[in-house]
């Protein structure tokens, strides 16, 4: 963990919708909250974060009013949500992120809601 | 799964709707601000794409997984790996492919 801050690990963002994707260093965040905190300031301008109780986050685009759920894709090729798992190990086995329309993200288990 | 190594290519393809394409050798840059600077000029779009932030006009390419990319994420030496062609987007195509998702440039 103590050589965190020289390495580098770049993976790509996508958001359904958008045009292109992004890239963000993971290695440049400490955790799920500066990184969800990035997406809306760097790359996102018009997305809001909103918190569901303790654990659910999602990205709120505050000029549709749609909401994204952020999921991520692991070394075995599973997309899962984000925020289970301990953040370096997020870090670890992260690929690729995708901001998923709620929409389309109702069988990721949302029942807390 | 790593991304397979791309063939060694000197030229990568700039395109723009409605203009003839043009091929750069990306390595004859140093870094973004060269590379924007050099499109713009190409393209009679100077003060457009030299400062991403503050235009409509967006940089964007393809990369070897044929994902389409916003140009200056990456390290610049990662960027000139993974390049396989750039496309300049006006702000009415951005407007378009966000409406139409992103196969119009697939």
């Amino acid at each position: 963990a103590s050589a965190a801050a020289s390495k580098a690990k770049f993976v790509k963002v996508a958001v359904d919708g958008a045009p292109y994707l992004r890239k963000v260093d993971l290695e440049a965040y400490p955790g799920y909250d500066q990184l969800l905190a990035a997406l809306q300031d760097k790359f996102f301008s018009h997305f809001t974060i909103r918190k569901v109780g303790n654990e659910e986050m999602k990205l709120v685009d505050a000029v549709s009013g749609t909401e994204y759920v952020p999921t991520y894709e692991d070394k075995d090729g599973d997309w899962m949500l984000v925020g289970d798992v301990p953040w370096k190990m997020f870090v670890e086995t992260c690929q690729r992120l995708r901001l998923m329309k709620s929409s389309e993200a109702v069988n990721l288990g949302t029942e807390s809601s | 799964t790593k991304p397979v190594k791309p063939p060694v290519r000197t030229f990568t393809k700039v395109q723009k709707q409605g203009s003839v394409g043009r091929s750069i050798d990306v390595t004859g840059f140093r870094n973004y601000h060269e590379l924007r600077s050099a499109i713009a000029c190409m393209f009679g779009l100077q003060g457009k794409l030299e400062h991403p932030g503050s235009s409509e006009w967006k940089l964007v390419y393809v990369d070897y997984e044929n994902d389409v990319l916003l140009v200056g994420d990456d390290p610049w030496e990662e960027f000139i790996n993974c390049v396989r062609c750039i496309r300049i987007l006006s702000p009415s195509e951005v407007q378009q492919m966000s409406e139409n998702g992103m196969h119009v440039l697939n």
